[in-house]
């Protein structure tokens, strides 16, 4: 019996040694077993062997674009990120409002139906208007300045940008079962002015310090409108199907482009 | 790895900074690629596995714990990250039963490469829990105290495991005649 325990115990010397998880003392008394055992001998022999095998095995370079492609599907910016914004109506998620904001959303419903005058009204459940869109907006006015057209994995559809005096208006027709689109733009350039989803209203809309982030599902028109302070705001636009970004590409610079991933 | 300079990166990256993200993913990207490529034994999907990795690192990063260590916390994703492609891949629970060609030739030499290869074909040999105990231990350079903390299994048993796991390897590359 002390035999056996003697046994496991110089087995698990043996691998904490190999490991270099043994100490000094236990190292040496190791190496008094070994030199009165022969079996623990070839036990031993057998596992620095099999570790030099290991050692020998070849490590592997990871591919060339893997950083890049990580870097370009990032989010615009980590979730925890708290940067002043502007206002904080934009921070709201639309989900959040549908389950813990509906008693709020029921209060400016009655203020509304009372007929008291807010500005820029927090918005309601299946909303199809976020900001100051259907107030401000005259889309009669807008010039179409670029287009984007997209045939990506699991969306299609096009993106249209144009533009009125300082407002800009992207107009994204997207076909896919459940798009996410980020909207990336300097922040100390422009300020949001409204999000709308037609047809079914929103489905999920965030607003952040120089991103907009929203889902398309179906067949939706989503509407972005920004104003700016620089004629040429370039906008960053990503598309991610299940997780995975499937298109990106940027409107409003100079040189516009638009390449499928 | 130094673990002070990846907090200070993980605080960094969690105030915006898209740097020392980056950096975090220079640092980390290889190592992950290695163990991603050693567990699932296939190039692409090491790659998708990595990609998701940082991503949801990227994502998740309010939830790491500055108590824990920065690369526990990433091979942790890495290793649930290559769990769930392996369930979702009929081909890795057939791995299990790759026969692994059994011949009783003496000790062969071989090259770097040609043991590599051989020895990636065994691991993919061992059940998951024994592979990834030899991959963190042998190829990612992890101590008893640092798988456990990956794995989240007493010390005990990460020794026990790999124990068994080399017993088992041991076997494998016996057959092959590599030992």
């Amino acid at each position: 019996m002390r035999d056996s325990r003697d046994t496991y115990q110089y087995l698990e010397l043996i691998h904490a040694a190999i490991d270099g998880e043994a100490s000094r003392d236990q190292v040496a008394a190791l190496r008094e077993y070994l030199a009165h055992h022969p079996e623990a001998q070839s036990v031993h022999a057998e596992m620095v062997k099999l570790t030099n095998i290991l050692n020998q095995v070849e490590e592997i370079e990871a591919p060339g674009d893997l950083r890049g492609s990580i870097l370009a599907a990032l989010p615009l910016q980590c979730s925890t990120v708290e940067i002043g914004v502007r206002s904080n109506r934009w921070r709201l998620r639309i989900p959040l409002i549908r389950y813990g904001y509906a008693l709020a959303a029921g209060l400016l419903l009655g203020v509304v139906l009372t007929g008291v005058v807010f500005k820029n009204l927090a918005p309601v459940e299946k909303s199809a208007v976020y900001g100051t869109m259907r107030a401000v907006d005259n889309a009669s006015r807008y010039a179409v300045t670029e287009r984007m057209t997209l045939a990506a994995l699991g969306v299609a559809g096009s993106v249209e940008l144009s533009r009125s005096g300082d407002n800009e208006m992207v107009v994204f027709d997207l076909n896919g079962e459940a798009v996410d689109v980020e909207v990336g733009f300097d922040g100390t350039q422009a300020d949001i002015l409204g999000f709308s989803q037609q047809p079914n209203g929103i489905r999920f809309f965030e607003a952040k310090d120089s991103s907009i982030s929203f889902r398309s599902g179906g067949k939706q028109r989503s509407t972005v409108r920004l104003t700016s302070r620089n004629a040429q705001l370039p906008l960053s636009l990503r598309f991610y199907v299940g997780g995975k970004l499937v298109h990106q590409g940027t409107l409003g610079a100079a040189a516009p482009t638009g390449s499928a991933k | 790895m130094d673990d002070t300079e990846d907090l200070r990166l993980v605080r960094e990256s969690r105030q915006g900074s898209r740097e020392s993200f980056e950096r975090l993913l220079i640092r980390y990207e290889k190592a992950v690629f290695n163990a991603a490529y050693r567990i699932l034994h296939d190039y692409e999907d090491a790659k998708d596995v990595t990609q998701s990795v940082f991503l949801k690192a990227f994502e998740n990063l309010e939830y790491f714990d500055p108590k824990h260590r920065f690369f526990s916390w990433i091979y942790r994703i890495a290793l649930n990250e290559s769990i769930n492609l392996c369930k979702s891949r009929t081909r890795f629970e057939a791995a299990e039963d790759i026969g692994v060609e059994e011949q009783n030739t003496p000790e062969k030499v071989l090259s770097k490469t040609e043991l590599s290869r051989v020895v990636e074909t065994a691991l993919l040999s061992l059940g998951f829990e024994y592979r990834v105990v030899i991959v963190l231990r042998h190829f990612n350079d992890c101590s008893y105290r640092e798988m456990s903390e990956i794995l989240e299994i007493p010390e005990k048993t990460v020794k026990s495991r790999l124990f068994t796991a080399r017993a088992l390897l041991r076997d494998i590359l016996c057959r092959r005649g590599i030992l």
